[in-house]
């Protein structure tokens, strides 16, 4: 069985053909596009929900893979409020991830973005992870906490925002994978404002006073896609604020500091906080992209 | 096509993993979905979008949260 990669170039997978040089493959699944990138075109498969992704000619594959986004922190009352979720991870813009695949039948999963903790200080859930088969997969986001002790952020491919520990102790979520994420922020103050979650491409921003800590940038994901303009996955959630939630990281959400909080929108976006006992917003599902030369 | 979501609960109704799936193809795989499958709503007024630990109520036909604890800390 081939070695399930988390988070890196999976170079390791590319096989060493002396004499030869290894072509892209053809495969079928999901949505399929023509796209230009760097005047090279590809054929985007999009994956937006689970499918098959069925390679007919094996071959190199460039993967973008987005993990499901973490749910914020639910607020407690009038004094406490709650942690942005983490984004999903982002693997891998920045140096393209390229694996090779034999001709076969590959499951792909798409990570569902975890749920907003409910009013009265419940944590969020951490979204889940996306995968292609065995081989390769990126976590998902990190939930919020809420400003109350025992309430922590989750670790995740970014961290959720600020929870509290045992001894009242600010703790933020922390990102498992460095190379897809980053941490979530903390709380300045006992039991008032809270952190925004981190995002594949930044940390979450601490809380100060009553104000909630922006959520982590997302990643442009366009230059992979081929879109026309910018668009950034995986971004953390802004934290809740007692008087101003946190404002929106690239591609995420703003916290609140009444009503339910903002749920995420783009791809792996954790969800948004709020304070005075509402719930805290979902985080938005991942994707998964594949594409081959043509 | 809007994406549809879908809990998997156990026999005690608690919710175990949850999917981002359409029906057709849940419906058309089920080897890669076993058990037992309950839609849910993402962004729906009135529905609770379900997680990990929520139970489902057959009564309501919506997803319930965990009790949230008194925190330590006052």
């Amino acid at each position: 069985m081939a070695a399930r990669l988390m988070g890196y170039v999976s170079a390791s997978n590319t096989p060493t053909i002396v004499g030869q040089i290894v072509a892209y493959g053809v495969a079928t699944g999901g949505t399929s596009s023509t796209i230009t990138v760097g005047g090279q075109s590809y054929t985007l498969l999009t994956f937006t929900s689970d499918s098959n992704l069925v390679v007919s000619t094996a071959g190199l594959f460039d993967v973008l893979l987005i993990g499901g986004g973490g749910g914020a922190g639910g607020s407690n009352d009038t004094n406490r409020s709650g942690g942005g979720g983490g984004g999903g991870g982002v693997l891998d813009v920045s140096s393209t991830t390229t694996i090779y695949l034999p001709a076969a039948t590959y499951a792909v999963d798409v990570g569902a973005g975890g749920t907003g903790g409910v009013a009265g200080g419940g944590i969020g859930t951490n979204g889940t992870e996306s995968s292609i088969g065995n081989i390769i997969s990126v976590s998902g986001g990190g939930n919020g906490g809420a400003c109350d002790a025992g309430r922590l952020g989750g670790n995740g491919a970014s961290g959720g925002g600020v929870g509290r520990d045992a001894n009242g102790i600010s703790v933020a979520g922390k990102s498992v994978q460095l190379s897809v994420g980053n941490d979530g922020g903390t709380s300045s103050t006992t039991n008032s404002s809270c952190g925004g979650g981190g995002g594949a491409g930044g940390v979450g921003g601490n809380s100060s006073s009553g104000t909630g800590g922006t959520g982590g940038n997302g990643i442009d994901i366009s230059g992979f896609t081929g879109a026309g303009s910018a668009y950034y996955a995986g971004a953390g959630g802004g934290g809740g604020g007692i008087t101003t939630g946190g404002t929106a990281g690239s591609g995420g959400v703003a916290g609140k500091s009444t009503g339910a909080g903002n749920n995420g929108v783009n791809y792996g976006a954790g969800g948004g906080s709020t304070a005075q006992s509402f719930v805290g917003g979902n985080g938005a599902a991942g994707a998964v992209f594949v594409r081959f030369k043509v | 096509m809007s994406a549809q979501y879908f809990a998997q609960i156990d026999d005690n109704n608690v919710v175990i993993k949850v999917a981002v799936v359409q029906r057709e193809f849940l419906e058309a795989n089920p080897q890669r979905y076993t058990g037992r499958w309950v839609e849910t709503f993402f962004d729906t007024e009135g529905k609770t979008y379900a997680g990990i630990g929520f139970t489902y109520d057959e009564v309501s036909e919506d997803f319930v949260a965990p009790v949230v604890e008194e925190p330590a800390e006052s």
